[in-house]
């Protein structure tokens, strides 16, 4: 419980926002978007502008309760999902697109502006923000920030910390701090920008985002080709990137995936198929004709069964729609999907695709895997089901191989979700111990008093920084 | 709570820009991941069933069910909202909306008769008193939901035997001349509200059908669907209306249930489901279902006649929430007004938003439906239409009386009339 006075202290503090504290309010903000996760909060709290969350900070140290900052709860690594007596910070009204500055190709926006909010708002100008995670219509620009979201243009445009040209926050001590600016170059001092993003919530509260931004693409050529092994659509994913062929979009679906999609949407896709590669190009329209068929010819020639190549925007809509249903047609499947985001070099995509096959098939788990093949990035997702302890067992079993596998295959356990609590106990595994040390020496120095977002990427330190949550897939599922 | 169906949600949020709730609340509680959180505190003990906060919280959804359209699991969260309402009733929890009018209506919906008187003295009323000012000024202050109440019903037309949908309708010529051969027969669902408030689109849905080429019952036994009954937890309630309207179908031999108001329609649908554990109806009640049909998908899906009128007005089209998103109708009532030639359909922005009505939502939560109204009626006024075309009685209540608020000359039309219009002649339009 947050003592009384926190509680008075808190709405002192937030004369202008609101303080919640009713059962049914606490009861919906434990849990994020990450299965089996959830523990509720001792309040929420949505302050209205940096100064209340400043205060918000400094008395959280004064009193020692935690702080999880929230955008939209889309997140997958269990970032947003509260410490026990800790206080919520929302932020529902900070949506404002302040400034797009289209001389400067930059926006200064509100950390609750919705991701495809954004993207619509600077289309209109004829320029274009990339990052578009999966759940790009309900997620906010803070909260990608905090995770350094992906998404499906990563393999060109990068991700959002390629697009983060200055930060306004709050520290964990509550010091408001501004860095960067709308100068390209800034060498100035350490780069604290670059350490904040991504930071999942641990390290500073945002309360503005400088983004950056390029010009719209003319022209979009989209290509779906089905093959029927993976090794020759993972040749297909090499060639094309050998050719200096840079694709915006290179997605990649198994066999299990493209079942699930087929009996769900009745997309027409032939039967028999092991991959499918959806294959986008862009920009200028004489080099987009000239790529896509370029494109389209080498899928042919690593005996691509079928290569479908939209002519108008409805039909590469339906093309993409193959893609986009994958996760819902997966999640159809079982009552409950995990998806995770093992990540390895692009060259060691087939590989890793083949391992974590022979890795599900081994547990005796439903393994659906689709991702980014350009950049890597995968999604293996699991089917299972929350009430079966045994197969939930399976599951956390098969997803610690495939982080082993990621990580000998010279990738990461996470490419776009964060570390969070899902998979803070594979993160030595990854960056050895040294780098923990050097990540926890930061976050000592930052929040002495580690009331930010605590518990969250590290294991609980040996003096236990902060409720011990134990493995809370386990707890959970046992509940 | 079915727990099967409770587990399906994967807590993704994709479902949280397509709920009116959450626009005006942004609380987790106001939104389906939120709610479906609360149902599952409930199954699991951590909330009492009969805290009034979990009521409140189930009562303030709309029900639209838009969220099944965005949700890429596959939740059924109109049945999850069903289960968690019938719990509450259940607990008799202190957070439901007040008996008043909810306990009138719902006791009235199934009985025709009561239905009829209370039309009535309702029509006496809005021809007296309703129309004195200082009566209304007094009754404000007095009972605002009876006055909230009474000012949302349209004017009651009175109930003449004219409107009175024939026991049986031929397959009629356009223009008279020899009746064609009946294509098939199909049964009318004439609704509770419908005939007594919109008379004339129950006897224009069947005027269309037999002008293309069906032949149209409507059994005297048909009743209320239900669907208000089961949508505030009163689920033994809809099943025995079900068990009714299953019987009256089987009896009235016809193949197809055409139904012309996208909140019963839906409903219907849903027999199959509501009586799944009754052994001696469940069977009858999935075959039911199966032949349940919106009355603009059974037109188009069988081949529209297409009307030679031509109207030369604009008009657009607002997708009742349970013809969108409850049964998945979008295209056939489109597909009907581009049959029609020279109406210009000018597409509504926000066409798949609640407007609010919601059953009785509009009298249960005024203030939230008011805002989700005024934005319905913004768009509306916005498009520039001189008609908004919709298929369901509630929302017609609630849109036109959005338009009457702010003195709007728009006029809110049934597809069903429209099209008959396009039939006949112009001069024959709705009121």
């Amino acid at each position: 419980m947050l003592t009384d006075r926190a509680l008075v202290g808190l709405q002192e503090a937030t004369h202008k926002g609101r303080v919640l504290t009713a059962r049914e309010d606490l009861l919906t903000y434990a849990s994020d978007a990450t299965p089996l996760l959830r523990q509720t909060p001792g309040a929420i709290v949505i302050p209205k502008d940096a100064e209340e969350v400043a205060a918000i900070l400094a008395l959280a140290n004064e009193e020692g309760f935690a702080v999880v900052p929230r955008g939209a709860g889309t997140g997958l690594s269990g970032g947003a999902v509260p410490t026990e007596s800790s206080v919520v910070l929302l932020f529902p009204s900070w949506n404002r697109i302040q400034e797009i500055d289209v001389a400067n190709a930059m926006a200064w926006v509100d950390p609750g502006v919705v991701t495809a909010d954004l993207h619509a708002a600077v289309e209109a100008e004829g320029l274009f923000y990339p990052p578009d995670p999966g759940s790009m219509r309900v997620c906010t620009i803070g909260g990608n920030v905090a995770e350094n979201a992906g998404g499906l243009r990563g393999l060109k445009y990068g991700v959002t910390k390629d697009y983060v040209q200055g930060l306004e926050a709050v520290l964990p001590t509550g010091e408001w701090v501004r860095l960067g600016g709308k100068a390209v170059k800034d060498v100035a001092g350490y780069g604290l920008k670059d350490l904040l993003i991504g930071s999942e919530g641990t390290l500073a509260v945002f309360t503005r985002v400088l983004v950056r931004l390029v010009p719209k693409p003319v022209r979009t050529r989209t290509l779906l080709a089905g093959f029927g092994s993976l090794a020759a659509a993972g040749e297909a994913v090499a060639t094309i990137l050998a050719e200096r062929i840079v694709p915006c979009t290179l997605e990649i679906m198994d066999a299990v995936t493209i079942g699930a999609v087929e009996a769900f949407g009745n997309l027409g896709i032939p039967e028999g198929l092991e991959a499918l590669l959806l294959i986008e190009v862009d920009g200028h329209p004489a080099a987009v004709e000239d790529e896509s068929h370029a494109v389209g010819a080498i899928c042919r020639r690593l005996g691509a069964r079928r290569v479908r190549r939209a002519t108008s925007e409805e039909e590469a809509e339906d093309l993409r729609s193959a893609r986009r249903a994958a996760f819902s047609a997966l999640a159809r499947l079982g009552p409950t999907a995990i998806l995770e985001d093992a990540t390895v070099p692009r060259s060691a995509v087939p590989e890793m695709l083949v391992r974590i096959r022979e890795i599900a098939d081994r547990h005796g788990a439903t393994f659906g895997v689709f991702g980014h093949a350009g950049d890597g990035n995968l999604h293996p997702t699991c089917l299972t089901d929350v009430r079966d302890r045994n197969a939930i067992a399976r599951a956390e079993a098969a997803f610690e191989e495939i982080f082993a596998a990621a990580i000998a295959l010279g990738g990461t356990i996470t490419g776009e979700h964060g570390v969070g609590l899902a998979k803070r106990r594979f993160l030595a595994r990854q960056v050895g111990d040294a780098s923990v040390r050097f990540m926890r020496q930061i976050k000592a120095v930052l929040d002495p008093n580690h009331v930010l977002n605590p518990g969250k990427v590290f294991e609980p330190g040996p003096r236990c920084e902060h409720p011990p949550l134990g493995h809370p897939r386990h707890a959970e599922a046992t509940a | 709570m079915d727990g099967d169906r409770l587990a399906r949600c994967i807590q993704c949020g994709l479902c949280l820009p397509s709920c009116p709730t959450f626009a005006l609340t942004p609380l987790e509680r106001a939104n389906p991941r939120g709610r479906i959180g609360l149902m599952r505190a409930v199954d699991r003990g951590e909330m009492a069933a009969d805290d009034p906060a979990f009521a409140e919280a189930m009562y303030y959804c709309v029900g639209c069910r838009a969220c099944e359209t965005a949700c890429p699991a596959g939740v059924e969260f109109g049945l999850l909202l069903e289960d968690a309402r019938a719990v509450i009733e259940t607990a008799e929890s202190a957070g439901r909306p007040p008996a008043f009018p909810r306990e009138i209506l719902l006791d009235a919906l199934p009985r025709p008769g009561r239905l009829r008187l209370g039309a009535r003295l309702l029509r006496l009323y809005q021809r007296t008193l309703g129309r004195m000012r200082w009566w209304s000024k007094r009754l404000e202050r007095w009972r605002p939901d009876v006055a909230r109440f009474l000012s949302l019903a349209p004017p009651v037309p009175p109930q003449s035997r004219r409107w009175r949908i024939p026991a049986e309708l031929a397959p009629a010529a356009v223009g008279g001349g020899s009746a064609p051969r009946a294509r098939g027969t199909v049964a009318l669902h004439p609704g509770c509200v419908q005939p007594i408030l919109f008379p004339e689109i129950n006897a224009d849905s069947a005027q269309v059908l037999a002008y293309n080429r069906w032949r149209v019952v409507s059994p005297e036994g048909f009743r209320c669907c239900g669907a208000l009954h089961a949508h505030q937890g009163r689920r033994e309630e809809a099943r025995a209306q079900a068990r009714i309207n299953v019987a009256a179908f089987e009896e009235s031999g016809a193949d197809t249930l055409v139904s012309n108001a996208a909140g019963c329609g839906a409903f219907l649908e849903e027999y199959g489901e509501l009586l799944r554990d009754d052994p001696d109806w469940a069977e009858r009640a999935a075959d039911f279902s199966g032949r349940v049909v919106d009355v603009t998908e059974h037109l188009v899906k069988e081949g529209l006649r297409r009307p030679v009128r031509a109207f030369g007005i604009r008009v657009t089209y607002d997708d009742p929430c349970h013809l969108i998103h409850g049964q998945r109708v979008a295209r056939a009532p489109r597909l009907v007004l581009a049959a029609i030639p020279d109406l210009e359909v000018v597409p509504l922005a926000e066409s798949t938003w609640c407007c609010g009505s919601a059953g009785i939502y509009n009298l249960t939560h005024p203030e939230a439906a008011d805002r989700l109204s005024r934005r319905k009626i913004d768009r509306i006024v916005e498009t520039g239409a001189e008609m908004v075309v919709t298929g369901n009685p509630g929302c017609m209540v609630q849109i036109a009386a959005g338009l009457r608020a702010i003195g709007s000359p728009v006029r809110v039309v049934h597809p069903m009339s429209l099209l008959r219009a396009a039939y006949e002649l112009p001069a024959l339009l709705p009121r």
